[in-house]
């Protein structure tokens, strides 16, 4: 019986031990992979055509991330972001995304400039059904006609922006329109859509020509000199970078903008470029100027983006690509993991508060409702460069396309 | 019309020499490789598989027909579009598209390669590429039917549904026969005319050969497996943009003949292997990684014009006599 009585008792020791270092080892393994870093990849050209618009972007970016660990990182994992260049080349950044996701294990890769980058990298990360945060590309095409519950949209895309530019033709009252666009995905598309919504809303506007520099045209003196033999009310112009600096030199020369109206894509990035260059009260359409983000947030962040980079004025690169971080971390504590279809309803699931505003996704393209910025140039002392004045913020609630639009177009992709 | 020589062959290479054994354990060794090494390894050995065969192809008019190309990013390319455009918007089955790359490719080839066997020496090369213009003009701006600027995308699943490892094999396996076909034209009756083309047009027409036509046999050729290279490509990433025309590719394929030595068969393996592993590996740790791709390039023209190949044939050959002595 003594015997017996003292098997039980080392028994139970044994069992208090065990259950003991079961305890201490849970708790470590547990803090261990709570502890384990949520690397998020980061893909956009660093070098090439979008060599100088992505800087201010991974700038906040590292700011986001390291507020975002200093406030306890996402679910108590710490943030690793890993920046890789896709040269701005289309198999470099399908590339680069693949490596990402099968040698460093990201679990979500975000960036990404620009829409022919968003279109290479969107397969790669269907194929392994990872979360793709566009922040960066106009494209619509991958959440619209190519869906999968994992790619997300957090930039103003072609349809928000064309339709955009539609309504405030209309409220203009502008009859007389002539179109100038790059040749390419951004240009073709956002006129596109353009056309037919200003045919829906104004019909009795025209669109009296169509222009078509080539991607990187540096000689807009053609393209100016046609424009003006049609005497239009309004240009609509959706150039960028070289393009759009040479159509602001060359219009000058040629009284363009004391002629017509203009409106050209005027990002921060350009005005910062231009400077003096810009004439005071040409439009310019714009995805997150910062000076007219409007919300108290926004502001703090230009403060907070000023105080870190001695006193650079964040661009709108700089603001989604803060956004994103921020967005990202919301979906991923509300979905509770990085699973696509679990980030997709948590996404839709909550208002969110970005520097741009009060912004919402829905389930059926995982969009958010990004406004479109119009405004008017002009030099004031308190900026080195011009800026956009009086703008008008054009929400993207508006300017989204239906559920129906969308399966429709959808279901033409998929045919 | 004056036919202008070719530019004068380094002495030292054998142009024609593969060590078969040697080259047995390679095939070998990549094929283990592919099943042991991390997937990261996997992509690139697949990556620079495809671009071996590419830079041989591109090799055959450089080294061999005495022709300059540079528009050769086109027939690459339209490997990637031949299958792109058929499957997506033809509804073709995805094994007639893989058929329609390489026969896209051949078909450009002959008919840019026709127009530029009408010139010589560097008035064709500027031929070649007026051509790639063309192409990447109707690449770049035919929306409604390339996709412009954005491509075609998801028609195809990526590598067709295989695994990395798997799909790394079916490379492997296309890209040796492949360079095994080319090795035997060289070697062949035909490729013995190529090289007489090549090497003395004059001397090679006064013998009864018609360079116009030889000349444009090889163009044609390489076209082809170019055309093979591409169409792997564009299996490989499930997508095609108008850069696979682009001159970018081209440039890089004559940088990878270029590293790996004019005039030796083996100037596309060596140089592909060299210029994407370095592409792979530097730009992730450089990111001036094409200044170190230009000093590479550099050093190896200023220290051996032969490339890399002359510069393994010099010390096969040193190793040899050594042996013997």
């Amino acid at each position: 019986m003594d015997m017996r009585l003292r098997v039980s008792k080392i028994a139970l020791q044994l069992s208090g031990v065990v259950a003991a270092l079961s305890l201490v080892f849970g708790v470590a393994v547990a803090q261990l992979q709570a502890a384990e870093p949520l690397k998020i990849g980061y893909v956009g050209g660093i070098s090439g055509v979008c060599g100088s618009l992505t800087p201010p972007a991974i700038k906040a970016m590292k700011m986001a991330t390291e507020e975002i660990n200093n406030a306890g990182g996402i679910m108590g994992r710490p943030v690793e972001v890993i920046y890789r260049d896709s040269k701005t080349k289309p198999d470099e950044g399908a590339k680069q995304a693949r490596d990402l996701i099968v040698s460093d294990k990201v679990e979500i890769i975000t960036g990404v400039c620009s829409s022919s980058i968003f279109m290479s990298v969107f397969p790669v990360t269907k194929e392994y059904n990872i979360p793709l945060f566009s922040a960066l590309s106009g494209t619509h095409k991958p959440n619209i006609d190519f869906f999968y519950p994992g790619v997300f949209q957090t930039q103003p895309h072609t349809i928000i922006e064309g339709k955009a530019l539609a309504e405030f033709t209309k409220q203009k009252g502008w009859k007389k329109i002539v179109t100038m666009a790059m040749d390419y995905e951004w240009g073709r598309t956002t006129i596109e859509v353009y056309k037919d919504h200003l045919a829906q809303i104004d019909p009795s506007a025209k669109i009296v020509k169509e222009l078509w520099p080539k991607f990187g045209e540096s000689n807009m003196t053609s393209f100016i000199t046609a424009t003006l033999a049609d005497q239009p009310d309004a240009v609509i112009a959706v150039t960028a970078g070289v393009t759009t600096n040479s159509l602001i030199k060359q219009g000058k020369a040629y009284g363009l903008f004391d002629r017509t109206k203009v409106v050209a894509f005027l990002v921060t990035q350009t005005l910062m470029d231009m400077g003096t260059e810009v004439p005071d009260g040409i439009y310019g359409w714009s995805r997150a100027p910062f000076n007219a983000l409007g919300t108290a947030r926004g502001a703090d962040f230009v403060k907070r983006y000023r105080a870190r980079y001695d006193g650079e004025y964040p661009t709108d690169w700089g603001v989604l690509g803060y956004d994103v971080m921020y967005f990202i971390k919301e979906v991923v504590t509300r979905a509770g993991n990085t699973k696509s279809e679990d980030m997709s309803k948590a996404a839709a699931s909550f208002t969110f508060d970005s520097v741009r505003g009060q912004l919402r996704s829905r389930t059926l393209d995982n969009t958010l409702d990004s406004p479109s910025y119009i405004g008017i140039t002009k030099k004031t002392p308190e900026y080195p460069f011009p800026i956009l004045t009086d703008v008008t913020a054009i929400p993207g609630s508006k300017l989204l396309p239906s559920e129906a639009e969308v399966l429709k177009m959808r279901a033409m992709a998929n045919k | 019309m004056t036919e202008a020589n070719p530019p004068s062959r380094p002495l030292d290479v054998d142009s024609t020499a593969v060590n078969w054994k040697l080259t047995g354990v390679l095939v070998a060794l990549t094929a283990i490789a592919l099943f042991v090494l991390d997937p990261r390894s996997v992509f690139a050995i697949t990556e620079v598989m495809i671009f071996v065969l590419f830079a041989s192809a591109l090799n055959l008019v450089l080294s061999y027909s005495g022709m300059v190309s540079f528009g050769h990013g086109v027939y690459f390319g339209l490997g990637a579009y031949g299958i792109a455009l058929t499957v997506a918007r033809f509804d073709w089955p995805i094994w007639a598209g893989l058929m329609a790359g390489p026969v896209l490719a051949t078909i450009a080839g002959l008919v840019y390669g026709f127009l530029s066997v009408q010139l010589t020496f560097i008035y064709a090369g500027m031929l070649t590429l007026a051509c790639a213009e063309v192409t990447f003009g109707i690449a770049h701006q035919w929306f409604s039917f390339t996709g412009g600027e954005s491509g075609i995308t998801g028609y195809v699943v990526t590598r067709l549904g295989l695994s990395p490892e798997m799909f790394g094999l079916t490379v492997l396996i296309v890209v040796t026969v492949s360079l095994l076909l080319l090795w035997r034209i060289v070697h062949s009756p035909l490729g013995l005319v190529i090289r007489a083309v090549g090497e003395n047009p004059m001397r090679a027409g006064a013998m009864g050969h018609n360079r116009k036509t030889i000349q444009l046999i090889a163009f044609t050729i390489s076209g082809f497996f170019s055309g093979v290279a591409g169409t792997l490509y564009g299996v490989f990433h499930g997508n095609v943009f108008p850069d696979y025309v682009g001159a970018q590719f081209t440039l890089d394929g004559l940088v990878m003949v270029l590293l790996g030595g004019l005039y030796s068969f083996s100037a596309g393996i060596y140089g592909a292997v060299i210029f994407k592993l370095a592409d792979n590996i530097v730009s992730h740790y450089f990111e001036l990684w094409e200044l170190v791709i230009g000093i590479i390039l550099m050093s190896v023209i200023i220290l051996s014009p032969a490339g890399i190949a002359g510069y393994v044939n010099r010390l096969l050959e040193h190793l040899r006599r050594r042996t013997h002595a």
